[in-house]
């Protein structure tokens, strides 16, 4: 059984332009999907409507056997899957902390010292202790990519969503991100969704969905 | 709740901001205070002042309402009266001007009515005397100064040089009550003597009189027609309200009622052509502003024509002199508008702007699955939280203030009114209210209220409260209808 699928999926803005015809994907747990094409192919597109930020104009998208237009959106974001956004899309005022706090709070986590988790969490993920406790803002990218993958991680969805995660990092710093994402899908048994148009981030994955229009 | 948590957090981050908010909605909270403390003075002011004063009315003739019920015809209206009959008319309601002691005694059977008495004033000369001529007597009230046009009958009636002032009660003379007379020698006359007169000290001075001398009065249009009298106190009266009288009130004598009374009767037997005449004037004593009004409408029930009203110093000189307070009160009333419009636009510019400026939070909490109602929770809670302490803190301030600044303005206030009421010095007053009217006159713009001593109550904090919810509620919807059309699909767009 397949943790997310599409089935007949089809999008447009606008009728005259089709941007996702008739796509029938499938993403399972423990493993990472990269998802590629030219710009314009509709890579965002397709991320936006994984994570429901829009809908389908026809076909469905499933997840865990349940079509999720039957799904309240934000109970959707905010639980089941993590999405790791291009532009990290944290609040650039708090701290690492704070940010991965506010997902749990976001998701309901009412029990347990959430501070204390989020600080394993980010320190898990190399997140050095004295920048824990700055705004974000002053952080480096690779470091803002690892609060992010922190936040989308931190209330244990199945699914992770990345949109372009290496696009503005270096050489080095983009190896770490990805080692992430492979011990999230190979030791955490994540289902990993990576839109890119990176060689190096498809040598990676398990199963590469090229668009084309 | 997190929402209330993260409200305070972003309260603090933004700080520079929100103190600038904090600021404005103080300055508005401030303002309200201060305009509604003022009205709240004005209306707790008028409501005392009106419980402590001693109300005494008088019934007087409207001539204002006999010129309205006379107006010609109007256009169109074919009509047979001309401006002769009109003047036949007016001349017939000016005879009916005064009322009858037997009529004033039926309306002082009003339920209203806590007390009445009356006074019987007499014109007179004297032979063994002189009367104390001052320069506003020669203006206005000297033997030349006759009124024309009356009639050729009227004209040839000479006017004396003193007021025989005859009294029910002693407290007919209000000034005695008050203060402002006294007796410094003999005694206040009884009045159930006849033939007993209390005389100023001007008076008895300039004709070296004293108590036990006799004065021989005299009917001024008769000089055989003679009557005696005998002063049995002589009395001081400030001199301060003895402006623009027809007559030096040193010249005033006081006297019983029943002594006018047996002149006038003795006069008329001499010949009726010349008899000395009483003008009585009634003073009804009423306990309270409710008996007033009360009283106001008894009168006509009572059989009081539509031609008189109840008119009251008092009530007037009172509302006179609460002149100032209203007229800030109502500028105060403005004043309040225009704080709550200006300073509710100013607050809707500055949350829109402010959330404007966060559109990128508000799509960062979008991004995680934050509801939007919950967003505007948010933001609402953090409006809230800055209100809530900017409208105490000028609750705190406009109350330790509200006291001095209505003082101040007041102050202000009370010197342009009274340059205005000086001006507009009320004109004719009627024959009946003479006697108090023209003693008052100068006295009541210090009369005027100056100062109030509580000025904010728990009308003024409950009224504050609702301007909270509403201000909160106004710059809160404006919050809720950014994040409500927020578009989730910008979150992509901006990497
Ligand atoms: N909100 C939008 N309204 C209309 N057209 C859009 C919108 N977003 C994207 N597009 C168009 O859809 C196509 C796919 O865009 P996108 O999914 O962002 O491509 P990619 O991420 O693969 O570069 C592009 O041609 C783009 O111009
Ligand atoms: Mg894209």
């Amino acid at each position: 059984m397949s943790e997310l699928a599409t089935k007949d999926l089809s999008f447009y803005y606008t009728k005259d332009k089709p941007i996702l015809q008739q796509l029938n994907l499938t993403f399972e747990r423990g493993k990472i999907y990269a998802i590629v094409g030219k710009s314009g192919a509709g890579k965002t597109t397709l991320l936006s409507l994984l994570s429901k930020l829009q809908s389908p104009k026809e076909g469905q998208i499933i997840y865990e056997d349940t079509n999720i237009e039957t799904i309240n959106a934000d109970r959707y974001r905010s639980k089941n899957i993590g999405v790791v956004y291009q532009a990290y899309n944290l609040l650039p005022q708090w701290n690492a902390i704070e940010n991965v706090v506010l997902s749990l709070d976001v998701a309901g986590w009412k029990d347990g010292d959430k501070k204390a988790y989020a600080k394993s969490l980010l320190l898990k993920l190399q997140i050095e202790e004295s920048d824990l406790y700055r705004p974000v803002h002053q952080l480096s990218g690779g470091q803002q990519q690892r609060v992010a993958i922190a936040r989308a991680l931190s209330y244990n969805p199945s699914i992770i969503l990345a949109d372009e995660p290496t696009g503005n990092l270096d050489k080095a710093t983009e190896k770490e991100i990805l080692t992430i994402f492979q011990q999230l899908a190979y030791e955490e048994n994540k289902c990993v969704i990576l839109v890119t148009h990176a060689a190096s981030v498809t040598s990676i994955a398990d199963e590469v969905y090229r668009l084309t229009r | 709740m997190y929402i209330v948590k993260n409200a305070l957090r972003n309260i603090r981050r933004m700080w520079s901001k929100n103190i600038l908010i904090a600021i404005i909605i103080l300055i508005i909270g401030f303002s309200c205070v201060v305009s509604l403390s003022i009205k709240e003075a004005a209306n707790t002011a008028r409501q005392e002042g009106l419980d402590a004063i001693n109300i005494t009315a008088s019934l007087s003739y409207d001539r204002q309402k006999m010129m309205q019920g006379m107006q010609p015809p109007t256009e169109g209206e074919q009509d047979s009266s001309t401006a002769e009959d009109m003047r036949e008319q007016m001349r017939e309601n000016m005879q009916n001007q005064n009322l009858s002691l037997e009529e004033l005694e039926t309306y002082a059977k009003a339920s209203s009515v806590s007390d009445f008495y009356y006074q019987s004033t007499m014109s007179i000369s004297a032979s063994s005397i002189e009367a104390i001529e001052s320069s506003s007597t020669q203006q206005f009230g000297g033997r030349p100064g006759m009124m024309q046009g009356e009639g050729a009958e009227t004209s040839s009636f000479v006017q004396g040089d003193f007021s025989l002032v005859g009294i029910s009660s002693a407290s007919a003379l209000s000034d005695f009550q008050d203060g402002t007379a006294e007796i410094v020698d003999g005694q206040f006359l009884d009045v159930d003597d006849t033939n007993t007169v209390m005389i100023s000290e001007d008076l008895a001075t300039y004709n070296s009189l004293e108590v036990g001398s006799t004065i021989t009065l005299q009917n001024p249009n008769n000089e055989s027609e003679t009557y005696e009298v005998n002063v049995v106190g002589i009395y001081s009266q400030s001199t301060d309200q003895q402006a623009m009288r027809f007559q030096d009130p040193a010249n005033q004598m006081y006297t019983s009622v029943a002594t006018v009374d047996s002149i006038a009767s003795a006069s008329e037997s001499k010949s009726s052509e010349t008899a000395l005449t009483g003008e009585i004037s009634g003073t009804y004593v009423l306990a309270d502003l409710d008996a007033y009004e009360a009283f106001s409408d008894e009168v006509y029930d009572l059989g009081l024509s539509e031609d008189f009203t109840v008119q009251s110093m008092d009530v007037n000189q009172y509302e006179q002199s609460l002149a100032p307070l209203e007229n800030l009160a109502d500028f105060a009333n403005t004043f309040f508008l225009v704080s709550i419009i200006v300073g509710g636009l100013i607050l809707v510019v500055f949350q829109f702007l402010r959330i404007k400026e966060r559109t990128y939070d508000i799509g960062v909490l979008r991004a995680i699955g934050m509801s939007k109602f919950k967003i505007s929770l948010q933001f609402i809670c953090e409006l809230l939280m800055i209100t809530t302490v900017s409208l105490v803190l000028s609750l705190g301030i406009g109350a330790a203030t509200s006291v001095p600044i209505t003082n101040q303005l007041l102050a202000n206030q009370s010197t342009s009114t009274s340059e205005v009421a000086m001006g507009n010095m009320p004109g004719g007053m009627a024959p009946g209210m003479s006697e108090n009217s023209e003693q008052n006159r100068g006295g009541f713009v210090e009369n005027s209220i100056q100062s109030v001593s509580s000025a904010t109550n728990w009308k003024v904090v409950l009224e504050i409260l609702l301007l909270g919810v509403a201000l909160t509620i106004i710059s809160g919807s404006v919050a809720t209808v950014f994040i409500q059309r927020y578009n989730t699909m910008k979150i992509l767009q901006q990497g």
